[in-house]
């Protein structure tokens, strides 16, 4: 099961990702990212062919880090897919971003985010926040139990 | 015996019935005139006078009313001289007894003067005042030639009878008079309203005739009196309305009230010259002798309608105006929204790259890079905050103001207490003095206080001990509030730069900041409705003046406290 500790990492600034994975990495936490580039891209990833099989084996994300400004298809819809499905609406989803509007804050509770993060512009912040992301919801935090079978979802 | 009685009774009779004829006279100066020859037929005389005194109650009037002699002509002309000498003695003598006078032969007698010669061509002579209760108004006069006979008891009594009789006729008919006097003034009054009105006035009967139109009735609609009176009422109504015009008029009638007509719907007027106008009609029942009126007020609606349009035109520009605005806030909106996001992303990148490559450079490394690293990293810092001042700024712009009733001294210790731990090694001696409670947004207050108290931590950063101060004072019956310290002060050629966005009066190695502070704070201030103001000299002190919205200051029991002096 080399995908149990996949974290999912859907944003399109390249530089934001590098910048992201190289935190990550600094704590042995990078060894399954996955990077997604759209809105688009993270919907086929995660509803697309392939799907009934991941769910069947197990094979889901630990962890969703999410950007809002995504093109195609934006961050809070990407949300209301993964939380309004059986099938994902376990798996932890982090907002990352750089906005601290209200409306986009509200938009993501209501939605059912697991946690609402502003990206800080100093880096060193900025990698101490997703370092303790990724180590409490991969380590800390007890997820939801795995149900194999689809037809109990 | 019997003779005697007949003719008294015949004499009776005759007063009674002048007496009906007396009360049947509707006018005072006929009744006055008529008074002499009834008196002549009650009592025989050659001569008989009424006579009215003057409001002064003591002399004759120009007013008397004589008949006898002197219509008779002739040789008795002569008499007529000694009349009014004999008048104005038996008037004197009558005003002192109130009482009838009879002289037998008045040559005969001595009434205290002198009276001509001719007066002996007079015999007997009987006066009788005429009184009321209150006073003597005139008097009756009747005289016989030398040649008839003598005034009886009898003839005392009837005359006497028969003033009373006259004096209660002239009363009530002065008392009329005066009514009539009265009403015709009102009823004068009531025309001149009627006529003098702004409104067109139109009374219509029951069968829709009009009955009486007002001089702006004409006026209004180009007819004159004539022409209206007498005519249906729907000579006034557009002809599109004439045929159910009748029948709603009839509605009308069947169950009047004051109101005003169609309400809610547009009533027109028709003018003589067949051109139309809008009116507003009020309408009120008039119960009259006549029978039922119903009274048309018409005013002239043109120029109501044309304001009415021109406020909707105002309305309409005015929404357009909101709607343009609301658009423009929501571009506002878009744009910090992309500021906060968009911005935000590069700057984090330069920091961080900055950072990877200093921590991959170690410690060996060449110092000028070093520096150069750290140079880029402090710039982003920096530009960093910028952003969040000016969102800060712009979401100011489009939030409303949460107003409730803050207490300043707690919003001002609150941000002292913050600021001591913001700066544990400084000497500052705070002087608080009592603030009053106010209606404000005590968020943005605090923002306020917040800006201004640490401006002057910052800029007395080289005072040994630092003085800050925050004071209230009424001025012109505003509260202002003062927050002033003794730092390195500024320039006041420079005041007027102070409050504008990015302008900064002191270098940025000296003392940091963004220069959004105080157009913040400004921001602030002019939501409440207030004004800021500042003071200053160079290196010794600066003050910062503010009030806030005018008529939200209450006193609060604050002002009853000494000044509270805190040192550090």
């Amino acid at each position: 099961m080399s995908n149990d500790n996949e974290i999912l990492l859907i944003d399109d600034d390249e530089a934001d990702v590098e910048l992201a994975l190289h935190a990550l990495r600094e704590n042995k936490l990078g060894n399954h990212i996955h990077v997604l580039r759209d809105g688009e891209e993270a919907l086929d990833y995660l509803f697309g062919p392939g799907r009934e099989a991941r769910v069947a084996s197990g094979h889901m994300p630990r962890l969703i880090l999410l950007d809002l400004k995504l093109p195609k298809v934006d961050g809070i819809e990407v949300l209301r897919r993964l939380k309004s499905d059986a099938a994902t609406k376990f798996i932890p989803v982090v907002i990352l971003t750089s906005s601290k509007e209200q409306r986009d804050m509200v938009r993501g509770y209501d939605l059912g985010v697991n946690s609402y993060i502003q990206k800080p512009v100093d880096f060193d912040q900025f990698r101490k926040i997703v370092t303790q992301v990724g180590l409490y919801w991969l380590v800390i935090n007890q997820p939801a139990p795995i149900r194999a079978k689809p037809e109990l979802i | 015996m019997t003779t005697l009685l007949l003719e008294d009774n015949i004499r009776l009779s005759t007063i009674g019935k002048l007496c009906l004829k007396l009360a049947g006279e509707r006018d005072p100066e006929m009744l006055l005139q008529g008074v002499s020859q009834l008196a002549r037929q009650i009592v025989p005389a050659h001569y008989a006078s009424l006579g009215i005194l003057e409001g002064d109650g003591q002399t004759v009037s120009g007013r008397v009313f004589s008949s006898g002699i002197d219509g008779a002509g002739g040789a008795d002309a002569a008499v007529m001289p000694a009349i009014p000498v004999l008048r104005a003695a038996l008037l004197a003598n009558m005003l002192e007894t109130r009482r009838a006078l009879r002289l037998r032969d008045v040559a005969s007698e001595s009434l205290g003067f002198d009276l001509q010669p001719e007066v002996h061509h007079l015999s007997s002579v009987l006066g009788v005042p005429l009184s009321n209760s209150l006073r003597v108004w005139g008097f009756l006069l009747l005289a016989n030639r030398f040649d008839a006979d003598e005034f009886s008891d009898q003839d005392e009594q009837l005359v006497v009878a028969f003033a009373g009789h006259v004096t209660l006729a002239y009363e009530r008919m002065e008392e009329q008079r005066r009514a009539d006097d009265e009403l015709g003034e009102e009823k004068a009054v009531f025309e001149a309203m009627f006529e003098s009105a702004p409104d067109a006035i139109a009374a219509v009967n029951e069968r829709g005739r009009i009955v009486m139109v007002n001089a702006q009735t004409q006026n209004l609609f180009g007819y004159t009196r004539a022409e209206l009176v007498g005519q249906l009422v729907e000579i006034l109504v557009p002809e599109r309305f004439r045929a159910t015009h009748p029948s709603r008029r009839q509605q009308y009638s069947s169950s009047p009230r004051r109101r005003p007509m169609g309400e809610g719907l547009e009533l027109f007027g028709r003018r003589k010259d067949t051109s139309e106008f809008a009116v507003d009609i009020m309408l009120s029942p008039l119960e009259t002798k006549r029978g039922k009126l119903i009274l048309s007020v018409v005013r002239d609606a043109t120029a109501r309608k044309q304001n009415e349009e021109r406020i909707q035109q105002l309305n309409r520009s005015l929404e357009q105006h909101v709607e343009e605005l609301q658009t423009a806030n929501q571009e506002l909106e878009t744009f910090s929204y992309s500021v906060s996001h968009d911005l935000r992303a590069p700057l984090r990148q330069i920091d961080g790259f900055a950072r990877i490559l200093r921590e991959r450079m170690g410690p060996q490394s060449d110092p000028d890079s070093s520096h150069y690293l750290k140079r880029i990293q402090d710039a982003a810092t920096r530009m960093g905050s910028l952003l969040e001042g000016l969102l800060d700024l712009a979401r100011l712009g489009r939030q409303g103001l949460r107003v409730q009733a803050t207490d300043l001294n707690l919003l001002a210790r609150e941000v002292v207490e913050e600021l001591k731990l913001e700066v544990p090694n400084r000497q500052i001696e705070w002087i608080l003095a009592p603030l009053p409670i106010i209606n404000c947004d005590s968020v943005l207050v605090k923002a306020v206080f917040s800006n201004l108290l640490s401006n002057a931590v910052k800029f007395t950063r080289l005072r040994e001990c630092a003085i800050i101060r925050v004071g209230q004072r009424l001025e012109n019956g505003e509260t202002v509030i003062s927050v002033g310290d003794n730092g390195v002060g500024f320039n006041m050629k420079y005041a007027d730069k102070l409050f504008g966005i990015f302008q900064r009066l002191h270098r940025s190695q000296d003392f940091a900041g963004t220069g959004i502070g105080l157009a913040t704070v400004q921001r602030i201030i002019k939501k409440h409705g207030g004004r800021i103001w500042a003071e200053a000299e160079l290196n010794s002190y600066a003050t910062f003046h503010f009030t806030l919205l005018p008529g939200s200051l209450e006193q609060g029991d604050g002002s009853k406290h000494e000044n509270e002096v805190l040192h550090e």
